[in-house]
């Protein structure tokens, strides 16, 4: 058990995974069978809001549920709204809190999502644009 | 929902893993290692488990995303 990177998983790559997006998946794989993968509480919001039946919303979660996860603080996400909008960018909440679990938690953010490049270029934090 | 299980288990293993797991007793530690394992397994068996679809059609994360700014 001992200490690992790990990359944060964004929605966008869970939804692409299940799409078949196989550039995806072969960059994915290997990083899943390593264990290295985690997840934030809000990505799995996400993910089970979508789910298409109560079957699959149980067995998502059931899933989701065996990764580490991590949160961020609420006025971390404040400071760095305000910072945002001074610079001109109006990110979603979702994605600065996101970011945000990145940063504080020193993970590598994995994403299809190019909004998470205007946070980044005001708050420096690990990012993976697939 | 818990069963009932006696099973003989070689003692330097089960000592290593108290130790390892940092819990008191060899039951506890038992149980924590079990859950490890299987967690670890469904995170390897992601890929496998998202080939049916999951999601709804036409869920699109990063426009629902920008709608709700």
């Amino acid at each position: 058990m001992k200490d690992k990177h790990l990359y944060l998983f964004d929605s966008s790559i869970w939804i692409a995974i299940e799409r078949g997006d196989q550039a995806v998946i072969k960059k994915a794989q290997p990083i899943l069978e390593s264990n290295k993968v985690c997840l934030c509480d809000l990505i799995i919001v996400e993910l089970l809001r979508g789910a298409r039946t109560e079957n699959d919303y149980q067995g998502v979660k059931l899933r989701l549920d065996s990764f580490p996860c991590y949160t961020a603080s609420w006025s971390s996400v404040a400071r760095l709204s305000f910072e945002l909008i001074k610079a001109g960018y109006l990110p979603p909440l979702t994605d600065i809190y996101i970011a945000l679990c990145a940063f504080e938690n020193k993970k590598t953010l994995v994403t299809q999502d190019k909004h998470f490049k205007n946070i980044h270029a005001i708050k420096k934090f690990k990012l993976d644009y697939w | 929902m818990s069963k009932k299980a006696n099973i003989k288990l070689d003692s330097s293993f089960l000592n290593e893993l108290v130790l390892s797991t940092g819990e008191k007793t060899g039951k506890k530690a038992v149980e924590k290692a079990i859950v490890y394992y299987i967690q670890e397994a469904r995170q390897r068996d992601m890929v496998n488990f998202l080939k049916k679809p999951r999601f709804k059609k036409d869920y699109n994360i990063i426009k629902l995303r920008q709608n709700e700014r």
